[in-house]
């Protein structure tokens, strides 16, 4: 129904308020963009020269409901100005069609209207209306509410491409913890040198852990495993990865004692790292000579050491300071057996905060008995270690694999079993 | 979910429940925002409701202690119980704070 202008809404006197806006009226910011949506000219007109004597200097004009879903697309605005009695397509299902497009789920919808029913004003906000001004419209008030909803547009529109920027240098930095890790064809070398059975699972947290791990050969009977945790997570983490993997790269070089290798970490970690960014490190020398797993830990969580020809597993000691907590922080250095079939499994502590889909780690000790069961299962049959390792490690892996929801931690599982069969 | 409770003039309980990880680190940044004011002789941690810890709520626990170390502020734990006390004691958090 085409409603007559004089009698149901008004055009207010501009020069009565042309002034009387002036001295306080906030203005629109030179970028925004504004969508005006009304067939009646005398308003577009209005509307126009209100807005733009507050500043606007991007209007677009609809006189449909169907050209302003056009112009909305092609235009993306601020705001979107909305009368409600249009022929072809009223406001209402103009609103309810804008809203279905996920482009303007968020673009304040201000609706101008001259009903005072509430039901129908309900019904509005209903179909996804932000905001009302009412007809007379009185120019002080669009112009205030205009901004007021600009200015939200515009915040959620910044803090969207922030989050869109860090998202993809989350991504990227994501991919380069993962360039950090051994690759395969390095593990492979170094399992077939030091007849070693080395298979790991690694998968990022959603927003960057602070998880690595490395194995180098020292020499032709030793090699030297390492699996490390910082505390932090985001942009901190990936720092700390990257500064830990170059000195680890050099120090490996010179520094074959895991006990050595933690005091000098600390001690350049006590001066660098703020303490709330600590770390968790376990490192071990495998002797394959003389049939030696030596380790020192800072914290780590504890690996489960299993000796197949007795089937028995239990946790590492790793008691210790966390790097970069305490000023000359000794570390202890132990040496355990490590011959043919004997096993070592080292894991994040993620494992056991996250809630899994297959099977849930409630403690350390719930992982130790996982172990047990696989070279239980082995050896009664048996089974050569190295079909223990490849059970245990494929139930890991499908566990931490086949889990879909984000993770909030990196999850980094390694087993390593002494194998003569490789 | 951290709350903290003044026992007396000298001392400020803190007691954290549930779990805390990252859904609960800004109250921890906000709750290191507010120590810097205490006045107080002591600050007790009471983690009887606390389930689990993750490794960067640890992180800001060590901070808040050399924050209120530097102040002449004792720091203290208590209460700690189950996978708590075994990540706290795998770091040896006992010979960091005062473990009543």
């Amino acid at each position: 129904m085409s409603l007559s202008l004089q009698e149901h809404h008004p055009l207010p006197s501009l020069k009565k308020h042309r002034f009387a806006a002036a001295a306080n009226a906030k203005t629109i910011p030179d970028n925004a963009r504004i969508l005006v949506v009304d067939d009646d000219k005398l308003y577009q007109h209005f509307l126009s020269l209100t807005l733009r004597k507050a500043g606007a200097k991007h209007l677009f004009i609809a006189e449909t409901g169907v050209e302003a879903l056009t112009l909305a697309r092609l235009h993306r605005p601020h705001l979107i100005i909305l009368d409600i009695n249009m022929p072809e397509m009223d406001g209402f299902e103009c609103c309810a069609q804008l809203r279905k497009d996920p482009l303007f789920l968020h673009t304040p919808i201000l609706v101008q209207t001259a009903t005072q029913d509430e039901d129908n004003r309900a019904h509005m906000f209903n179909l996804g209306a932000s905001d009302f001004v009412r007809k007379p419209i009185n120019p002080s008030e669009l112009i205030a509410r205009s901004c007021v909803h600009i200015e939200h547009t515009m915040l959620l529109e910044h803090t969207q491409a922030s989050v869109r920027f860090l998202q993809k240098d989350l991504l990227i930095a994501k991919e380069m913890q993962l360039s950090l890790l051994p690759s395969a064809h390095k593990v492979a070398d170094l399992s077939t040198q030091h007849q070693i059975a080395v298979s790991n699972c690694f998968k990022n947290s959603h927003d960057l852990g602070g998880d690595i791990w490395d194995i180098h050969t020292i020499d032709a009977h030793r090699c030297m495993l390492y699996h490390c945790d910082f505390s932090a997570h985001g942009i901190a983490s990936a720092i700390n990865i990257f500064r830990f993997h170059t000195i680890m790269l050099e120090l490996v070089k010179t520094i074959q004692s895991p006990k050595e290798m933690l005091e000098h970490l600390n001690a350049i970690y006590f001066e660098t790292l703020p303490v709330d960014q600590f770390t968790k490190l376990f490192v071990a020398v495998i002797d394959t000579q003389h049939n030696t797993l030596t380790y020192s830990a800072a914290g780590s969580t504890r690996p489960v050491y299993t000796r197949f020809n007795t089937s028995k597993s239990l946790l590492l000691n790793t008691r210790s300071f966390p790097l970069g907590i305490v000023a000359d922080a000794s570390y202890t250095e132990h040496s355990v057996d490590f011959s043919q079939g004997d096993s070592l499994l080292l894991y994040s502590d993620a494992l056991m905060s996250h809630s899994w889909q297959r099977q849930d780690f409630e403690d350390d000790n719930s992982i130790c008995q996982f172990v047990n069961y696989h070279f239980e299962n082995a050896r009664s049959k048996n089974l050569p270690a190295s079909s223990a390792h490849t059970s245990l490690f494929q139930s890991f892996q499908h566990t931490i694999e086949h889990h879909e929801q984000p993770l909030h931690d990196d999850v980094n599982i390694i087993v390593l079993t002494r194998n003569s069969d490789i | 979910m951290i709350f903290t409770q003044q026992i007396d003039n000298n001392t400020l309980e803190v007691r954290l429940s549930g779990q805390l990880d990252r859904a609960n680190h800004d109250e921890l940044y906000i709750f290191f925002d507010y120590i810097q004011d205490l006045k107080v002789h002591t600050v007790r941690f009471n983690f009887s409701q606390l389930e689990r810890i993750d490794s960067a709520s640890l992180g800001y626990l060590i901070l808040a202690r050399q924050e209120l170390l530097s102040r002449g502020i004792a720091a203290q734990l208590t209460n700690i119980k189950g996978q708590v006390w075994k990540s706290l004691n795998l770091m040896m958090f006992d010979k960091l704070f005062d473990i009543v």
